[in-house]
């Protein structure tokens, strides 16, 4: 299957800054793919060059593998909905999404069933003759969807889509938006700074850093099995020991740990433990990967606590622990233990 | 937004005062004396119309001073052939100008609000450079371009395209050369602000929708700058229909503007009534356009 969009190989610099850094990258067709990295990582660059706005100084951009490179932004089969959401504010909402319609060159009849079709879809019946300033927040959002998505592109480009949204708004809005993108099977690829938006969305998902991707793979395994510590440190909460990698193991000042897989190199390595795989044992229990240290404190999140566990080298543990379980007091010396299979190792 | 309101300050209160204060001193209290000689008889006096009032009379003189107010100005002023073709005149030429400064200032518009930010104050700079010379000056400085035997002229006859020369100078077509030449920056200043307020995103979002350079600006950058434009319109319209220097300067002696209807009227008929009253109709002319196109502005925005 032909990618819906691929970079091969893109650069960019404004200036004196490389904003993207010979990048290549796929998206399947139908997928929902999160680019995500903090700001200034060089992703909403990403996303201009495939929306056509901003040109690679190197590489190559292709659309369901034709190259548009050269293509200039109004003649790309693709369509971007905009951070600011960009609503045309001297038109009403139904002019706005018959916009892209009319430089189509549909029929009136044609526009005014796809326009009625679009506001039926983004829950904006009713609010048709508004103009943007008229609209909630939460409207505008859909409103700009419905606009980027009447001419049924293959794929559509979001551009931190829920960041002006309020948080209660924006969980809601997230279904929404995974809903549509099932049901109509657009390839989604949308651009956030926010790792939980990333995984709660995407299918697949490239991390970002000072233009080039660090990691790409589903939240899932890349939350699982970060390849560095900038991955794992970026997405989620985790726990980092520094040390010497030998094989699948690792030389730290609290003892040596072992790890799922071996240490791509040997040498300076971290090993990383995310605070949920890890568990309170009988304490003073033995064996490989069990630490001891004393409660330092505890903060209860209602679905869960997390205890901070201070380590005899210093280091201060997390270790998350599903509610329900009796809390366990401050000063307390406990043993907390993981599973192989949960530790990584990544180079310094 | 709801905002609670509380009551203002003394220091507060003075200093919205102080506007309001000035407004009615220097602009409604004079109206009203232009009013009040409006409604006067012409008599060979001085002041050269009556009635006049004076503080030492008592009530009773005002009130018979009040009794000879008469509408014959006004009466005049719908009457008189010379004043309904000076109307007419004065709108066409201010409505022929606008149109034209209109046309000339957009790209200019354009072109200041789409410089790169370090360009911009220059460029603007530059629009505005002509209001560092006196405006009469410059206006005598089109006499000698627009001449028969001046440097238009000249020029154009050494690159052969025209054998005589020809008679802009003294005609309606140099009153409105001159007209768009003064008024120009007053177009050019609200338009390039309307344009350069505009969101970029607004023109990618437009071109993400299949809109070309052309179609992104008819559909959405002209329709959001006409504020401005119609600011710039405004600016440019209201004192052209009321302009004086430039028709007496360039215009022919048949160049009838209310400006110069007016100031005859005052100087050489000595006709206070007929002149105040072709002013304050000039006022509530240009007052009704305005009010209605600042309550649309505040509707579009809210």
């Amino acid at each position: 299957m032909t990618a819906i969009l691929s970079f091969d190989n893109v650069s960019r610099r404004f200036g004196a800054t490389l904003a993207v850094d010979r990048v290549s990258l796929s998206v399947a067709p139908g997928e929902f793919f999160a680019l995500l990295g903090p700001s200034g990582c060089g992703k909403t660059t990403l996303m201009r060059m495939a929306a056509g706005f901003e040109t690679p100084d190197e590489g190559k951009v292709f659309i369901a593998g034709e190259d548009v490179t050269q293509i200039p932004a109004h003649r790309r089969p693709v369509n971007m909905m905009f951070q600011s959401y960009a609503l045309f504010p001297h038109m009403s909402v139904s002019e706005n999404i018959a916009f892209g319609l009319k430089r189509a060159g549909m029929s009136r009849a044609d526009i005014a069933a796809r326009v009625a079709e679009m506001a039926r879809l983004a829950r904006l019946e009713g609010l048709e003759d508004r103009k943007p300033a008229q609209l909630s927040g939460g409207q505008r959002q859909r409103a700009a969807l419905a606009r980027a998505l009447a001419r049924a592109p293959k794929l559509l480009l979001l551009d931190e889509p829920l960041a002006a949204l309020d948080r209660k708004l924006r969980e809601a809005t997230q279904f929404e938006l995974m809903d549509i993108q099932k049901r109509l099977g657009t390839a989604f690829v949308v651009v956030t700074h926010d790792q939980e938006e990333a995984m709660a969305l995407a299918d697949r998902m490239a991390v970002m850093r000072a233009g080039r991707i660090e990691q790409v793979g589903a939240p899932a395994d890349v939350y699982a099995r970060p390849r560095s510590r900038f991955v794992a440190d970026f997405i989620g909460e985790c726990n980092l020991f520094e040390g010497e990698a030998q094989g699948a193991d690792i030389v730290t000042k609290d003892g040596v740990l072992r790890a799922g897989a071996p240490a791509p190199h040997a040498g300076k390595a971290s090993a990383i433990v995310r605070p949920e795989k890890l568990r309170f044992v009988a304490p003073q229990s033995q064996g490989v990967n069990v630490l001891h240290g004393i409660v330092h404190d505890a903060a209860f999140r209602g679905d869960r606590s997390l205890y901070r566990v201070a380590l005899p080298s210093g280091q201060m543990l997390r270790v998350a622990r599903s509610g329900g379980a009796e809390t366990i007091g401050q000063g307390v010396a406990v043993s907390v233990a993981f599973d192989a299979q949960d530790c990584v190792i990544v180079d310094d | 937004m709801t905002r609670k309101s509380r009551s203002l300050s003394w220091g507060e209160r003075a200093t919205l005062a102080a506007p309001y204060l000035w407004l009615l001193l220097f602009f409604l209290a004079p109206l009203l004396l232009v009013f009040k000689i409006s409604l006067s008889k012409t008599v060979i006096a001085r002041p050269p119309y009556e009635p006049t009032f004076t503080w030492s009379g008592g009530w009773s003189a005002w009130w018979d001073g009040a009794q000879k107010f008469s509408l014959e100005a006004w009466r005049g002023l719908v009457a008189d052939p010379l004043y309904a073709r000076a109307w007419a005149t004065s709108i066409a030429l201010a409505a022929i100008s606008t149109l034209i400064a209109l046309i000339i200032a957009y790209p200019f518009a354009l072109a200041i609000a789409r410089a790169s930010a370090r360009w911009r104050p220059t460029l603007l700079g530059l629009a505005m450079a002509p209001f560092w010379t006196s405006f009469l000056i410059r206006v005598y400085a089109w006499i000698a371009i627009l001449k028969d035997e001046g440097f238009l002229n000249h020029a154009l006859i050494a690159l052969g395209i025209i054998k005589a020369p020809l008679a802009i100078f003294a005609t309606n077509v140099a009153v409105v050369i001159g007209i768009v030449y003064s008024y120009l920056p007053f177009v050019i200043l609200p338009i390039a602000n309307a344009l350069e307020k505009q969101d970029v995103q607004l023109r990618e979002a437009a071109a993400d929708l299949g809109a070309d350079a052309w179609r992104t600006f008819l559909h959405v950058t002209l329709p959001l700058s006409l504020p401005g434009v119609m600011a710039g319109a405004l600016l440019m319209f209201i004192p052209a229909v009321g302009e004086f220097v430039i028709p007496d300067l360039l215009g022919g002696s048949d160049t009838m503007m209310l400006g110069k209807v007016m100031w005859n009227d005052f100087f050489e008929n000595r006709d206070w009534p007929a002149a105040a009253a072709g002013a304050v109709a000039l006022l509530i002319v240009l007052v009704g356009p305005i009010v209605y196109f600042e309550k649309r502005q505040n509707r579009s925005v809210a």
